[in-house]
C-alpha cells in the first residue's frame, strides 16, 4: 500500500486490499465485523422472504408467491432437475440454499448502504467450498462405497497402467484440490475484484469533488457516474457468480452419482 | 503500513494476505449456512414443493373435468342424432300412413259417390217407368173410351155392355200392335 | 475396447456431452490441476536436484496428460 502511495503529500490512496480489512463496528469483538452483520443479515432476509412467499402455497400464486417460486424454480428445475436428472430432490435444498445466500450476499455489494459483498472475505467462499465439497463426495462414497468411489477417480478404466503414473495425479488433485480451489476462488476472485473497481470509481470522484482544482471537479461526475454504470456490470457478474457456483455443484454432484470413471 | 491506518486494522496483520481466511468468519460462514439450509429445507421447499403438486393436481383435474365435459356433449350429441333419427322415421311412418289413410278415404268416397249416383239413376230410371206404365195404362183406357165412342158412333149402335167393349177394344188393340 | 469402458462411454456421454458447459468447467480443471501438479512436481526436483529444465519439463508433461485425460473423458467416442 505504502509502494503505491503518492510521494507528494496527502495525494489519493488508490483502493487496496486493506480496504476488505473493515474494523469491529463497535468494542473489540472479532465477531462484530461488517460481513458477519451481512452475512446474518442475509440469513434473516431470505429466510423471512422465502416463508412469508411459500406460507400459503397457493395453486394461484400471489405476487410475492410468484417471485418466490420463480427463484426457487430456476434453482430446482433449470440446475437440479436438469443437471442431476433423477433422484435430483434430495438435492434441492442444499443447492437452494446455496444459490440465495451467495447471490444475496453478493447483491449486498451493490445495495445502498450496504455495499459489501461478504463473499470478498475469502472465508466465506471457503465454507462454500467446504460444504459443496463433502456434498458431493458423501453423495459418491454413499452410492458407490469409498473404496470403489476412490479407485474410480484415482484410475479410469481403458488405460494402459504405466499411464496412470502421470494420470492419477492429475486426478486426485482435480478432485480434492482444484474443484473447491477453483470454486470458492473464483467467487471471491469476482467479488473482491468487483468491489475494488467500484471503490477506485466512487472514492476517486470523491477526491476530486474535493481536489482544489476546477479540472478536476469538473471531472469528478464522469468517475462517480462510471462507478454507477459500474454497479450495473457488477450486478449482472453477482448474479452470475451465484449460478455459476450452484451450477459446479450440481455438476460435482451428478458427477458423484454418475461416473465410475 | 501507515500508523494511523494500523491502528485501525489490529486484527488486520494477519490478513493482510486476502487468501488467508479468518476464524471467526468461518465459524460464522458455516453456522449462517447451516442455519439458512435448515430453515430453507424445513419450512420453504416442502411449502413450494407442495404448490406445484397442487397445481399438477388442479391442471390434470382441470383437463379430466374437460375431457369428461367433451365425452357427455359427445353423448348427448349422439343421443340426439338417434332421437332426431328416431323421429324423423316416426314422422315418414305418420306420413306414410296419412297417405294411405287419404287415399282409402277417396276411394271410399268415390265408392259412396258412385253408389248414390247409381242409386239416383236408377230411382229415376224406376220412376220413369212407373210413369210410362201409368201413361199408358191411362192412355189405353182413354184410346179405348175414345175408340168405343167412336166406334159406337161409327157402328152406331151402343156397346153398353162394358165386358164385350172392352173385348173390343183389346182386338183392336192387338191388331194395332200386330200390324206395326 | 472393454464393456467397462463402453460403460463409461455413455456415462461421459451425459456428463459430457449432455451438458456442453459443465464439460468446459471439468476441462478447465483438468488443465490446472495438470499443470499444477506436474509443474509443481518439477519445481520441486529443479530444487532438489540444483537443475533448471525440470519444471518446463514437468509442465509439458502436466499439459500433455491432462489434455489425454480430456480426451479420455469427453473425446472418446
Amino acid at each position: 500500500m505504502n509502494s503505491i502511495q503518492f510521494a507528494a503529500g496527502p495525494g489519493f490512496q488508490p483502493p487496496s486490499t486493506s480496504d476488505f480489512n473493515l474494523p469491529p463496528a463497535f468494542g473489540h469483538s472479532l465477531y462484530a465485523t461488517k460481513p458477519i452483520f451481512l452475512v446474518f443479515f442475509s440469513v434473516i432476509l431470505i429466510s423471512a422472504f422465502f416463508i412469508a412467499s411459500s406460507r400459503k402455497a397457493a395453486v394461484v400464486p400471489s405476487k410475492m408467491q410468484f417471485a418466490g417460486e420463480m427463484i426457487y424454480g430456476f434453482v430446482r428445475n433449470n440446475i437440479g432437475e436438469e443437471i442431476i436428472g433423477h433422484d435430483f430432490m434430495r438435492f434441492v435444498p442444499f443447492l437452494f440454499t446455496l444459490f440465495t445466500f451467495v447471490i444475496t450476499n453478493n447483491v449486498f455489494g451493490i445495495v445502498p448502504f450496504l455495499q459489501f459483498p461478504a463473499m470478498s472475505h475469502v472465508s466465506f467462499p471457503y465454507v462454500l467450498a467446504i460444504f459443496s465439497f463433502i456434498v458431493f463426495h458423501w453423495v459418491g462414497i454413499k452410492k458407490q462405497g469409498l473404496g470403489k468411489y476412490l479407485k474410480g477417480i484415482a484410475f479410469m478404466p481403458g488405460v494402459p497402467k504405466a499411464v496412470y503414473i502421470l494420470l492419477t495425479p492429475i486426478e486426485i488433485a482435480t478432485f480434492f484440490l482444484v474443484r473447491p480451489l477453483t470454486l470458492s476462488l473464483r467467487l471471491f476472485a469476482n467479488m473482491f475484484a468487483g468491489h475494488l473497481l467500484l471503490l477506485v470509481f466512487i472514492t476517486g470522484g470523491d477526491y476530486m469533488l474535493h481536489d482544489p482544482h476546477l479540472f478536476m471537479k469538473i471531472l469528478s461526475p464522469f468517475s462517480f457516474a462510471f462507478g454507477i454504470g459500474m454497479s450495473f456490470f457488477e450486478f449482472m457478474v453477482q448474479c452470475l457468480q451465484a449460478y455459476i457456483i450452484t451450477l459446479l455443484t450440481a455438476l460435482f454432484i451428478a458427477g458423484a452419482l454418475a461416473d465410475e470413471h | 503500513m501507515l500508523s494511523s491506518t494500523s491502528a485501525l486494522l489490529q486484527s488486520a496483520e494477519a490478513a493482510a494476505n486476502p487468501l488467508i481466511p479468518k476464524t471467526a468468519e468461518l465459524i460464522v460462514g458455516v453456522i449462517a449456512f447451516a442455519l439458512l439450509f435448515l430453515v430453507l429445507r424445513s419450512r420453504v421447499v416442502p411449502m413450494f414443493e407442495k404448490a406445484y403438486s397442487a397445481r399438477t393436481e388442479a391442471i390434470q383435474g382441470g383437463m379430466e373435468k374437460a375431457e369428461k365435459a367433451q365425452r357427455d356433449a359427445e353423448l348427448a350429441l349422439q343421443q340426439y342424432t338417434a332421437q332426431l333419427a328416431d323421429a324423423r322415421g316416426e314422422a315418414q311412418k305418420i306420413r306414410e300412413e296419412a297417405r294411405v289413410q287419404g287415399a282409402a278415404i277417396i276411394d271410399d268416397l268415390r265408392s259412396k259417390a258412385q253408389e248414390e249416383a247409381a242409386r239416383i239413376t236408377s230411382a229415376a230410371a224406376a220412376q220413369i217407368e212407373a210413369e210410362r206404365q201409368q201413361a199408358i195404362t191411362s192412355l189405353r183406357t182413354e184410346v179405348g173410351t175414345l175408340a168405343t165412342q167412336l166406334a159406337s158412333k161409327i157402328v152406331g149402335e151402343a156397346l153398353e155392355d162394358q165386358v164385350r167393349q172392352s173385348r173390343i177394344v183389346d182386338r183392336f188393340l192387338e191388331d194395332l200392335e200386330k200390324s206395326k | 475396447m472393454t464393456d467397462k469402458s463402453e460403460n463409461k462411454n455413455s456415462q461421459g456421454g451425459r456428463f459430457g456431452a449432455g451438458n456442453e458447459e459443465g464439460a468446459a468447467w471439468s476441462i478447465f480443471g483438468y488443465l490446472i490441476a495438470g499443470l499444477v501438479i506436474w509443474g509443481g512436481i518439477g519445481l520441486g526436483l529443479d530444487h532438489w536436484l540444483g537443475t533448471h529444465f525440470l519444471s518446463l519439463v514437468g509442465l509439458l508433461l502436466g499439459a500433455g496428460s491432462s489434455l489425454y485425460l480430456v480426451w479420455l473423458r469427453f473425446g472418446r467416442r
